[in-house]
């Protein structure tokens, strides 16, 4: 068992590229059907950015509101957001995003941050 | 060569593992110097008593193996960092990342081991080797250990690409230490690990396939149970080794307390490494610790040891 362990160890390295897989951008990025679901999976649901957790509070009651409170969006230039930037690659946040989470964001708040 | 390398050092981890399990049953001369090669050649020669206090100082491994047949159990916490100051009470309210393990010791110089890990979803198996143990009557002057694992990334698939095979979660680690412990109080080791990833996201990874990196931990005891510990990574930029010439290395640098008992062990620092697994720290640090508050984080590992 352990020789065919090794024989399996040894076969296993690999030097493969990850190309990510982009989804495709919807035209109208809405808060609740796109952006909710992100929050849900990758940033309230270990109790971080959860109510009484770090902030921004990201739980779908409060995250419209904590983020603007807390200056995560910067409407005037969408890319120095706080939301898109510790979402995109380099941010610290990023190990927590799929690829393509970053692009919804910042189209979001390109198209005016609307609670919609 | 990157083969060559992989190759030297699975060939290195599976003999010794096989040879471990092998002698396990063997019975164990007396005053054995209790390594794999100690029992060959320094067999009249007793080992010092333990240099560091557990098998894992802050980020790093030691060349620690509790006796045989004694279970491990390893709690490795990170908080988040000093950036936000008090206000997330020095990142204690920030996002952290938590491993716990268990490792088994098979004989007196064997290890095997499982960890899972909150970052990355990982999955590691592990081996380590006391090669050779420092000597009471110097016969050894320094220790030497191997240390090896096999990582697993268990994120949903979507974090893969398109072309999604299940090696490419794969990643693993291997290390040669030496320690020497200079006096009741200093203890010093080296170490150079070699890691390899069998998969890099060209978007998101920082890193390449490949690294080589150097360790250096050491152990400073100023009462019986209490010591101060620091650890030093430091990945090297080898041409021959990356396809990529655009990324850079960053050292990670971590520095602590730490009180023991016979059976327990607790450390607390403040460091750069976040990632709990040590071929993350090399290939994905990409913080330095005198750059800031934003780059360092305090941490603490506690071990506990049942013997059976």
């Amino acid at each position: 068992m352990i020789g065919l362990f090794c024989a399996f160890l040894l076969n296993s390295c690999q030097y493969d590229w990850i190309e990510p897989v982009e989804p495709a951008l919807p035209d109208v990025v809405s808060f609740s059907a796109h952006l909710l679901p992100v929050f849900n999976r990758s940033c309230n649901s270990a109790g971080c950015h959860a109510t009484g957790g770090v902030a921004p509070d990201l739980t779908p009651a409060n995250a419209f509101n904590d983020l603007f409170a807390r200056n995560q969006i910067d409407l005037a230039t969408p890319e120095n957001s706080k939301l898109y930037t510790k979402c995109a690659p380099g941010g610290s946040m990023n190990k927590y995003c799929l690829p393509g989470d970053w692009d919804i964001m910042l189209k979001w708040i390109q198209q005016g941050a609307q609670n919609n | 060569m990157k083969k060559v390398i992989l190759l030297v050092a699975f060939s290195i981890t599976w003999v010794f593992f096989l040879t471990a399990q092998d002698s396990g049953t063997d019975q164990k001369p007396v005053n054995s110097n209790r390594s794999l090669l100690g029992y060959f050649i320094l067999e009249d020669s007793r080992p010092i008593r333990n240099p560091y206090e557990s098998g894992i100082l802050i980020d790093n491994q030691t060349n620690v193996i509790p006796t045989a047949k004694t279970l491990e159990f390893v709690i490795q916490h990170r908080f988040g960092s000093l950036e936000n100051g008090f206000s997330d009470f020095l990142g204690i309210y920030g996002a952290a990342n938590t491993r716990l393990a268990l490792n088994y010791s098979i004989t007196d110089w064997a290890q095997v081991g499982f960890g899972t890990t909150k970052n990355y979803k990982l999955q590691d198996f592990s081996a380590k080797i006391n090669i050779l143990k420092q000597s009471r009557d110097k016969k050894s002057p320094v220790d030497v250990t191997y240390y090896g694992n096999w990582a697993i990334d268990a994120r949903d698939k979507d974090f893969f690409g398109e072309d999604y095979q299940f090696s490419s979660r794969f990643s693993f680690f291997n290390e040669l230490l030496i320690t020497r412990q200079f006096t009741d109080w200093l203890t010093l080791s080296a170490g150079g690990s070699f890691s390899h990833f069998n998969a890099v996201d060209t978007l998101v990874d920082q890193h390449d396939h490949d690294k080589i990196a150097l360790h250096f931990l050491g152990r400073v005891k100023f009462s019986p149970q209490s010591s101060i510990i620091i650890n030093f990574d430091l990945p090297l930029q080898i041409d021959g080794l990356n396809s990529r010439s655009d990324l850079s290395s960053h050292y990670n640098f971590g520095i602590g307390y730490e009180v023991a008992t016979a059976t327990h062990a607790f450390q607390i620092f403040a460091g750069t490494g976040t990632y709990l697994v040590p071929q993350y720290n090399v290939m994905k640090n990409d913080k330095e610790f005198f750059k800031g508050t934003g780059n360092i984080f305090l941490g603490f590992n506690i071990t506990r040891l049942w013997s059976f």
